[in-house]
């Protein structure tokens, strides 16, 4: 993983060079944010946290309690009916579009093209914000979205098509395209769903790096182990209910907490070999 | 010895790997470069061979020599093959490039926005729109040149009205827009019908009829004049705009996660295509299949990158509908109307290259 730290180290850098002062960390801020499908179907009303740079946040939930809705509207997809989203006091409410973007990453859960491109120009594409309306990108923007394949350790795959690669390399591939984007904060949408065992926890590797080399990830997710493997800040969203608890990953997650999220038994282990506490669902 | 041939093998790969990065991104690049070399080659070829043959066959050689006196302004051979060149066979094979290529390109513009192979540019009804627009300046006995504009004008008032409707049910999905398309199609061709049925039937329907199976017959350069500044500006823009419509193609979440004004951006696209194929109509009437089918082919030429794909449907979509307008005059003594040709050709080939896609993964 060191390879893909320095990568990211020299993203977080050329950042810094280019957009203002630094100095201090970002830090993104959902202030009361309420949403509503067609004003009628509230999904929250009053959600309020925030995430540091260089943080990472995992966001825990039932189906259909609003996790990705949320990441849509942080994203910008959607507008909320009130509250605000902001960095740094600025409201993302008044940035353009492009701006935005250079802000926020978004990697939405794996999409199937329509048409057939190649990896690197779909890797290349995260170098959209940074561009004028009617410019492509040049062969620096290339070399960039190829360093950012090579540092993944996914360079092979520059050439071969979008279309016949497997879901966990197109997830992967996302995520180096939004290395591509250099945001300073990164929403990741399921991005464990459809990945065997194996893919899944490189893929909490991977984004626990991101994290540690400056970007702020907001992931969703379904699994409160991965919370737990993570040893991350966590936000538990339940259905039906307005507001969200965050704190510690450790402290929130217990038995009693997940049995009245999920509804059903749920044990919760130390585990001496992996030196935390586990989830594990009793035998049926 | 062994762990120094080793490491010096390794030196050797990691210089083969920095070239390749130097080249990155570019092995599509070159692949155009040769194919649409290739196809304008050809496309040239045909319109020497167009300019020789009809009615009045002359040696492509004589054409070319005659076409160059006509450029240094010196005293032609055969005044009677550079009347018919330049002032009957050019103008036809101009407006012909013209058809074949704006059609191909906003085409693929639709399919781009639409995400979807199986779009061609009539799909929110510009060309029903078009043929009412041309009926009633049949039936008012207006004429050409009114026929055209009213053409023109309500092809495009069909495409307004087909992207009203999704707002005014307020889902801006790309699946509304297909569907008030229908809606705007299915209305525009019964209000043709409505038109048809109350017109002369010897001579306002038929010539409704001629007008939608399209042709060149008529084609004069001051068409072309009228039409080529919308041809010139329009795929300008959508050529332009072709990386954009690359990250469109991905689908709306990521296209606006990239930062671009996605509404915008897909309006001035569907704008640009409808002007382009409205435009074609007034010239030619409506010709169907190759906005549909050559985009398709260009994309199994190039991939599907619209930065190459598009140019490459352009000059491909000019030489078919060259090749298609040189048959409709030169087969039998009357022109045949280019639909009929479009789809006895078209619709085989169209197949044709499906069969070749399925291999290759492309759709």
């Amino acid at each position: 993983m060191s390879a893909v730290e320095k990568k990211v180290q020299n993203t977080m850098d050329n950042e810094r060079a280019s957009t203002d002062d630094a100095s201090a960390k970002s830090v993104l801020t959902i202030d009361g944010a309420a949403f509503s499908y067609n004003n009628r179907y509230e999904v929250f009303s009053d959600l309020r946290f925030d995430l540091e740079a260089g943080k990472m946040l995992c966001l825990l939930g039932p189906n259909g309690c609003g996790k990705t809705t949320l990441l849509n509207c942080i994203a910008g997809l959607y507008k909320l009916n009130s509250g605000d989203i902001k960095i740094d006091d600025e409201s993302l409410n008044k940035m353009q579009p492009s701006q935005r973007a250079r802000t926020i990453g978004y990697v939405p859960q794996i999409i199937n093209a329509t048409f057939d491109y190649s990896v690197l120009d779909y890797v290349v594409t995260g170098c959209a914000p940074y561009l004028k309306l009617f410019a492509r990108p040049k062969q620096e923007d290339y070399d960039r979205a190829y360093e950012a394949l090579k540092q993944m350790q996914m360079d092979q795959l520059a050439e071969k098509s979008y279309a016949q690669i497997s879901g966990g390399e197109r997830q992967q591939v996302s995520i180096a395209r939004v290395v591509v984007q250099r945001p300073a904060f990164i929403l990741l949408d399921e991005p464990t769903a459809h990945l065997d065992f194996g893919n899944q926890l490189r893929l909490l590797e991977l984004a626990k790096s991101l994290a540690d080399e400056g970007f702020g990830i907001l992931m969703t997710t379904h699994n409160p182990d991965q919370v737990l493997i993570l040893d991350s800040d966590v936000i538990i969203m339940q259905k039906g209910v307005s507001s969200c608890i965050c704190g510690r990953g450790k402290e929130l997650i217990t038995q009693d907490s997940l049995q009245n999220l999920y509804g059903i038994d749920i044990l919760l282990e130390e585990s001496e070999g992996a030196n935390r506490n586990v989830c594990v669902a009793k035998g049926l | 010895m062994g762990s120094y041939r080793i490491c010096n093998y390794l030196i050797l790969n990691k210089s083969k790997k920095e070239q390749a990065i130097a080249l990155v991104g570019q092995s599509s690049a070159k692949r155009y470069r040769g194919v649409i070399t290739v196809l304008i080659v050809i496309m040239i070829a045909f319109a020497l061979i167009a300019l020789s043959i009809g009615h009045y066959s002359y040696n492509p050689l004589d054409v070319l020599k005659a076409l160059g006196s006509v450029i240094t302004g010196s005293e032609p051979e055969d005044a009677g093959m550079v009347m018919v060149v330049m002032n009957i066979r050019l103008p036809r094979l101009i407006a012909a490039l013209f058809v074949g290529g704006a059609l191909s390109l906003a085409g693929s513009a639709y399919q781009g926005v639409f995400r979807n192979p199986l779009v061609s540019p009539d799909l929110l009804g510009v060309s029903s729109g078009a043929t009412v627009g041309a009926a009633i300046a049949i039936l008012l006995g207006l004429g050409m040149l009114a026929q055209q504009g009213m053409a023109f004008a309500v092809g495009l008032l069909a495409v307004f009205i087909s992207i009203s409707i999704p707002k005014l049910v307020r889902n801006n999905s790309n699946l509304m827009l297909v569907l008030a398309g229908i809606i705007t199609s299915g209305f525009m061709a019964s209000l043709c019908s409505t038109l048809k049925f109350i017109a002369d039937e010897d001579t306002e329907l038929s010539a409704i009829v001629f007008w939608q199976m399209g042709s060149l017959t008529t084609a004069k350069s001051a068409d072309l004049w009228m039409i080529l500044p919308f041809i010139v500006v329009c795929s300008v823009v959508l050529i332009a705009l072709s990386w954009r419509l690359n990250i469109l193609s991905f689908g709306e979440v990521e296209a606006q996660s990239l930062g671009m004004n996605v509404k915008r951006l897909r309006f001035v696209i569907i704008v640009c295509a409808s002007c382009l194929t409205a435009a074609t109509i007034c010239v030619s009437g409506t010709v169907s299949w190759v906005g549909l089918v050559i985009p398709h082919l260009a994309r199994l030429l190039v991939g599907s990158d619209h930065r190459f794909q598009m140019p490459t449907a352009f000059v491909l979509g000019a030489t078919f509908m060259l090749f298609i307008d040189t048959l409709s005059r030169t087969i039998t003594t009357v022109d045949i109307p280019l639909s009929i040709l479009t789809g006895l050709i078209g619709a085989p080939f169209y197949a044709w290259l499906l069969y070749k896609q399925r291999a290759s993964n492309i759709l």
